[in-house]
C-alpha cells in the first residue's frame, strides 16, 4: 500500500507514514541530506538525483539541503557537528575534505566523519580553446615547457578539485602553466571559448554538455561519452584524476544505520534511473564501502596536501 | 510557423495556462518576502517538474523566475527592503517616491518597467540568441573588470546629498565583501580567525539586514504615530500612456543593458541593474533627480532584472552555459527533462524552444495583470499597526534569512548590518553605495586579479583592449563630468540641511 | 545634533572601523608574492581609502564648514529595548528554534514598542507561528529550526 504511494502523498500523510513505520528499526523518520554547495550545482544536482533514489529505497522522505559557502566547508562543517543518528546525512564531492582542510583551519578533519559510501565520479579532461594551436597534450606540455608561464589554465576555483588535478599534472610533467581560477564553471568556460585562457581543466561532464574541445582525459580508460578524447595514459603520461563524491556521516553512526545506508547506497548505485540522470550529466555512479572511501579519503588528503603546500606557497 | 500555432495551443491548454499563471503569482509572493528568492521558488518547484511534462515544468519556471524577479520590487517600493538582491536599485528611487505619497504610482512603474524589460529581453532572445552569446565570448576578464568599475559610477547618483560619505559607504561594501576567501588564491582573510567569518559574509543576510532590518530600527527611532506618516496613495496605480511613451528611451537603453548583461555569465541581474541605473543616470534629463523619487531610476532599475531573464536563457539554451544561479537550477531541470541545452537545441528541438519564447512572453504580460492585482493586497498590508506590523518584518526576516543557508551565524550577520545600517542613517550615510560595492567588489577584484595573470602583471595590456578602453574611458569621463557638476551644485546650495535619506 | 559634530563622529567611526580591521591585513604569511597573487593587496588598498576618507570627515567637522543642525531620531528607549530584543531573538533563533523563540518575542516585542491590545497580540501571536511554519515546512519545503509542530502531531499521533 505504501508503496504505490507517490511521494507527493506520502509527504501529505506524513503522520501516517510514520507511525506505521515500524518495519525497520531505521530509519523512521525523514531524513536530511546536507549538500555543501548552492542549489543548482553540480553537487546539488548529484545530491538531488542521489535523494530521489535513496528515497525510494529506504521509503522515507529525503529533504535535500543546501548550505552553500567557504567552497563547501560551512555545510561539511555543519554536517559534522550534526547528530551521528543517521538522520543527518551529507552528500560531499571530496574537494572539501580533502584539499580545504590543507588551506585554511576548518572545524573538522577527515577523522570527523563516518563515511558511508562512494556514489559518483566522473574524470577529469583538459579542454583547448576553439582555435588553439595545439591537438595533443603532448602538445602542450612540449610548448609549455619551451615557453615557461606563457600559456594560462582555468580552474572552477582555487582548491578545486580540477585545479588540484592540474597541478598534479603540471608537476608530474614539471612544465609551468599560469592558473586562473573563476567562480565557478559557467564563467571558466565562457572564457574559455572566447580564447581569454588557453586551457580549461573541467569535470569531464562539462566536455559533453558544452561541446568543449577536450584534448586528454585524466582516466584510466576512454570513456564511452567521447570515444575520440584520448586518455593522458595513453599519450604517455601517468596522472589520473576524477572529481568524486558520495555520502558521509558525522562520525558514531550506529552500526545498523551505518549499514542500512550503505547497502541502500550500494542499491542506488546500481539502480537504472540513477545511472540515467547520472548519465545526462556527464557523470558515472562508482560504489565504494565504508572502509574502501576510509582508505581514499587519507590518501587523497594526503597527495592533495603535498601538492597544497606547494602551490600555495 | 508550425511551431509558434503548436506553442500557441500547448498555451491555451487550460492547465498549462493556470500553472503559468500560478507560478507567476507564487513566484511574486515568494520575490516580495526578503530574503527568499529566485533561486528559491525555482529549487521548490523542482521536485514537481520531476512529474510533470516538458511545457508544463517550463511554463512554472518561468512564471516563478519571471514572477519572483519583479516581487521583489513590491517590497523595495513599499518597506524600503529589496525583497531579492535584484531589486537593490529599485529601492534607490522607489522608496523616495512611497515616502513622498506616490507609493502607488512607484509600483506602477516598476509593473509596466517590469513587464516593457521581460517583453523586449524576449524579443530580443528570439531575434539574437546566438548573436548575443558569441558577444557574450568577447568578454574576458579584463573587460569584466571594466564593466563593474563602470557600474560602480552609480555610487554617484545616489550619494549625491554627500558624496565623501557615499564613497566611505561605497568602500565599506567593497571591504565587507573581502572577508573570506580570496577568490584568486582560496586563502581566507579578515576572518578574525573565525571559521564563519573565513567563509565570508552571504548576500542575502547581509542586505537584508543592512537595509530591512534597520529599517525596522529606523521606525521604532523616529517613532511617528501612523496617523502623522503620508499614507496616502497606497493603492496601484499606472502611469499614463504618455508619460510611458515619453520615457521610452530609458526602457529601451535599460531593457538592452539587462538583456545583454544577462547573456554574460556571473554578473547577474543585481549588478545589471546598477549599471543600467548608472548608464539611465547618466543620459536622462531627468538625472538629477535620481535618488530622491525618480520614475526613470525605478524604470532603469526594474527593466533591466526584468530584461535579465531573457537574456540570461541565451547562454542557458544556446551555449548551455548557465548565466546565473537561477538558470543553472532551470539548466538541471531541463536535463532532467531529458532535452539537453546547447548549440545543438535549435535544431532537435524547434518546437520547445518556440514554446520558451511564447511561455516567457506571456509571463511577461501576467505580470502587467498580477501586479496590478497584488500591488494593492501589499500595500494594504503595511497599513498594520506600526508595532504589530514591525514586529511581524522582524519575524519574517529571521525566518527568510535563516532559510537560505540554514545557518544560525546567518543571523548574526543579520544583526550586526542591521546595527550597522542603523548607525549609517543615524550619522545620515547613504546605505546604497554599501551594497554597490558588496555586489560588484568581488567581480571587481577577481577581474582584474585574473586579468592581471593573463597579462603577466602588466597592467598597461588593460588598455590595449578595445572593449575594455571604452568603458574606462566612459567611466572616467562620467566620473570627471559629475565631479564637477556636484563641486558646483554644492557651491550653489550650500549651507541646506536636508532631512535622513533611506 | 550640529552638523559638524556629526561629521566628526562619523569620521571617527570610520577611522575605528579602519583601525579594527587593520589589525587583519599586517604583514604575515602573504609576503613575496606576485600583485596578482597577494590576497591582501586588494583590502589593503581600499582601507588606506576608507581611513583616508575618515580622516577627511575628520578634518571636515572639526573645520566646521557646515554648521547647520539636523534632526535626531527621538525614541531612544524604545530602540534600545527593540535592539535587545531583536539580538535575543536572532542569537536563540537557531539554537532554541523557531517556535519556541519566536512565541515569546512577539508579544514581548509588540508591547515594547508600545503596543497595548491584548486580544490582537495574543491572536497575531498564535496565528502567525503556525502560519509560517506550515508555509515553510510544507509549502517550501524548508524546515526551521528546533522541533517543529509536525513533530508534536506525530508524537500525538505515535502516542495514540
Amino acid at each position: 500500500m505504501l508503496k504505490t504511494l507517490t511521494k507527493t502523498s506520502a509527504l501529505a500523510l506524513g503522520l501516517a507514514v510514520s507511525a506505521g513505520a515500524a518495519m525497520a528499526d531505521f530509519p523512521e523518520r525523514a531524513i536530511t541530506a546536507i549538500v555543501p554547495f548552492p542549489a543548482g550545482g553540480s553537487t546539488d544536482t548529484m545530491g538531488r538525483a542521489a535523494a530521489e533514489v535513496l528515497s525510494e529505497i529506504l521509503e522515507v522522505d529525503i529533504a535535500v539541503t543546501n548550505v552553500g559557502g567557504g567552497a563547501g566547508t560551512v555545510g561539511t562543517a555543519q554536517i559534522a557537528r550534526a547528530r551521528p543518528d543517521g538522520y543527518t546525512i551529507g552528500v560531499i564531492p571530496a574537494a572539501p575534505l580533502i584539499n580545504q582542510p590543507h588551506m585554511r583551519e576548518t572545524p573538522y578533519t577527515i577523522e570527523d566523519f563516518d563515511y558511508i559510501c562512494a556514489l559518483f565520479y566522473s574524470p577529469q579532461a583538459l579542454a583547448l580553446a576553439p582555435d588553439s594551436q595545439f591537438s595533443s597534450l603532448a602538445e602542450v606540455v612540449d610548448y609549455a615547457r619551451e615557453n615557461p608561464g606563457e600559456l594560462t589554465y582555468g580552474s572552477p576555483g582555487p582548491g578545486s578539485l580540477p585545479h588540484l588535478a592540474m597541478e598534479q599534472f603540471l608537476d608530474e610533467v614539471d612544465v609551468q602553466i599560469e592558473h586562473v581560477p573563476f567562480q565557478g564553471d559557467g564563467p571558466g568556460v565562457t572564457s574559455l571559448m572566447g580564447g581569454h585562457i588557453d586551457m580549461y581543466m573541467a569535470i569531464f561532464s562539462n566536455v559533453p554538455r558544452y561541446e568543449l574541445d577536450a584534448v586528454a582525459i585524466f582516466a584510466e580508460e576512454r570513456v564511452e561519452a567521447a570515444p575520440d578524447v584520448p586518455t593522458a595514459i595513453e599519450e604517455g603520461f601517468t596522472t589520473t584524476a576524477s572529481w568524486w563524491g558520495g555520502l558521509f556521516a558525522p562520525r558514531g553512526l550506529p552500526e545498523d544505520a551505518l549499514a542500512t545506508l550503505e547497502s541502500a547506497c550500494e542499491q542506488t548505485a546500481e539502480s537504472d534511473a540513477f545511472a540515467e540522470t547520472l548519465g545526462n550529466l556527464g557523470s558515472f555512479p562508482r560504489f565504494l564501502g565504508s572502509e574502501d572511501v576510509r582508505t581514499e579519503v587519507e590518501q587523497g588528503s594526503e597527495t592533495n596536501g603535498a601538492i597544497l603546500d606547494r602551490v600555495l606557497n | 510557423m508550425e511551431n509558434l500555432i503548436a506553442a500557441l495551443v500547448s498555451l491555451a491548454d487550460p492547465v498549462i495556462f493556470a500553472i503559468l499563471i500560478g507560478g507567476t503569482a507564487a513566484g511574486i509572493l515568494i520575490g516580495a518576502m526578503p530574503g527568499l528568492g529566485s533561486v528559491l521558488a525555482i529549487t521548490l518547484a523542482l521536485p514537481l517538474t520531476f512529474v510533470m511534462g516538458p511545457e508544463p515544468s517550463i511554463a512554472l519556471l518561468l512564471g516563478l523566475y519571471a514572477g519572483s524577479v519583479y516581487g521583489g520590487s513590491l517590497s523595495a517600493i513599499l518597506i524600503n527592503t529589496p525583497g531579492t538582491p535584484q531589486a537593490a536599485a529599485t529601492v534607490f528611487d522607489g522608496y523616495p517616491m512611497m515616502q513622498q505619497g506616490k507609493g502607488d504610482l512607484a509600483l506602477g512603474w516598476a509593473t509596466v518597467a517590469s513587464t516593457i524589460g521581460g517583453l523586449i529581453s524576449v524579443v530580443i532572445l528570439i531575434a539574437a540568441a546566438p548573436l548575443l552569446a558569441r558577444l557574450g565570448l568577447e568578454f574576458g576578464p579584463i573587460e569584466y573588470f571594466a564593466l563593474g568599475l563602470f557600474a560602480l559610477t552609480c555610487v554617484i547618483s545616489v550619494s549625491r546629498e554627500d558624496l565623501l560619505k557615499g564613497g566611505l559607504a561605497c568602500v565599506l561594501g567593497l571591504l565587507v565583501a573581502t572577508i573570506g576567501q580570496d577568490p584568486l588564491t582560496g586563502d581566507v582573510r579578515l576572518h578574525f580567525s573565525n571559521f564563519n567569518l573565513m567563509a565570508g559574509i552571504a548576500l542575502v543576510p547581509f542586505l537584508v539586514g543592512l537595509f530591512a532590518l534597520s529599517e525596522v530600527f529606523w521606525r521604532v527611532a523616529e517613532n511617528v504615530s501612523p496617523e502623522d506618516r503620508p499614507v496616502a496613495n497606497t493603492g496601484f496605480k499606472f502611469p499614463g500612456l504618455s508619460d510611458i511613451t515619453s520615457r521610452w528611451r530609458v526602457f529601451g537603453k535599460s531593457a538592452i543593458i539587462g538583456t545583454w548583461i544577462g547573456t554574460l555569465p556571473g554578473v547577474g541581474a543585481t549588478a545589471s541593474s546598477m549599471v543600467s541605473y548608472a548608464e539611465a543616470r547618466r543620459s536622462s534629463p531627468n538625472g538629477d533627480n535620481f535618488g530622491k523619487g525618480e520614475p526613470d531610476g525605478i524604470i532603469a532599475s526594474e527593466t533591466a532584472n526584468n530584461a535579465v531573464t531573457g537574456g540570461a536563457l541565451v547562454p542557458t539554451l544556446s551555449l548551455g552555459i548557465p548565466g546565473d544561479p537561477i538558470t543553472a537550477v532551470m539548466l538541471g531541470a531541463l536535463i532532467i527533462q531529458g532535452i539537453t541545452p546547447g548549440p545543438r537545441l535549435f535544431v532537435e528541438n524547434a518546437d520547445l524552444m518556440v514554446f520558451i519564447f511564447v511561455a516567457l512572453f506571456v509571463v511577461n504580460l501576467a505580470l502587467l495583470v498580477l501586479g496590478a492585482v497584488m500591488g494593492p493586497i501589499f500595500s494594504r498590508a503595511i497599513r498594520t499597526p506600526e508595532p504589530v506590523m514591525l514586529t511581524l518584518i522582524l519575524v519574517l526576516l529571521a525566518i527568510g534569512t535563516f532559510s537560505v543557508n540554514y545557518n544560525g551565524f546567518d543571523l548574526l550577520v543579520m544583526l550586526a548590518s542591521g546595527v550597522l545600517g542603523f548607525g549609517m542613517r543615524v550619522l545620515r550615510f547613504p546605505l546604497a553605495p554599501v551594497v554597490i560595492g558588496f555586489v560588484l567588489g568581488p567581480m571587481i577584484e577577481q577581474s582584474l586579479r585574473q586579468g592581471l595573470v593573463i597579462a603577466r602583471g602588466d597592467f598597461f595590456y588593460f588598455f590595449q583592449q578595445p572593449i575594455a578602453l571604452v568603458l574606462f574611458i566612459v567611466s572616467a569621463l562620467f566620473l570627471g563630468w559629475s565631479a564637477l557638476r556636484h563641486w558646483r551644485d554644492g557651491r550653489k546650495a550650500k549651507g541646506r540641511t536636508n532631512g535622513t535619506d533611506a | 545634533m550640529r552638523e559638524n559634530s556629526e561629521s566628526i563622529i562619523a569620521g571617527g567611526a570610520v577611522l575605528g572601523i579602519s583601525a579594527l580591521l587593520f589589525t587583519q591585513v599586517l604583514p604575515g604569511q602573504f609576503e613575496g608574492v606576485v600583485l596578482a597573487r597577494n590576497p591582501m593587496t586588494f583590502p589593503r588598498f581600499l582601507l588606506g581609502l576608507f581611513a583616508l576618507g575618515g580622516a577627511g570627515l575628520l578634518v571636515r567637522g572639526l573645520i566646521g564648514a557646515r554648521k547647520g543642525t539636523v534632526g535626531m531620531p527621538v525614541s531612544w528607549f524604545k530602540v534600545l529595548a527593540i535592539l535587545v530584543l531583536a539580538g535575543i531573538y536572532l542569537a536563540v533563533f537557531a539554537p532554541l528554534g523557531f517556535i519556541p523563540a519566536t512565541l515569546v518575542f512577539m508579544p514581548v516585542a509588540m508591547l515594547a514598542l508600545g503596543y497595548r491590545n491584548p486580544l490582537v497580540i495574543v491572536l497575531v501571536t498564535l496565528v502567525t507561528v503556525p502560519l509560517l511554519w506550515y508555509l515553510f515546512t510544507e509549502a517550501f519545503s524548508i524546515r526551521p529550526p528546533g522541533i517543529g509542530i509536525d513533530d508534536m502531531l506525530r508524537q500525538i499521533g505515535g502516542g495514540a
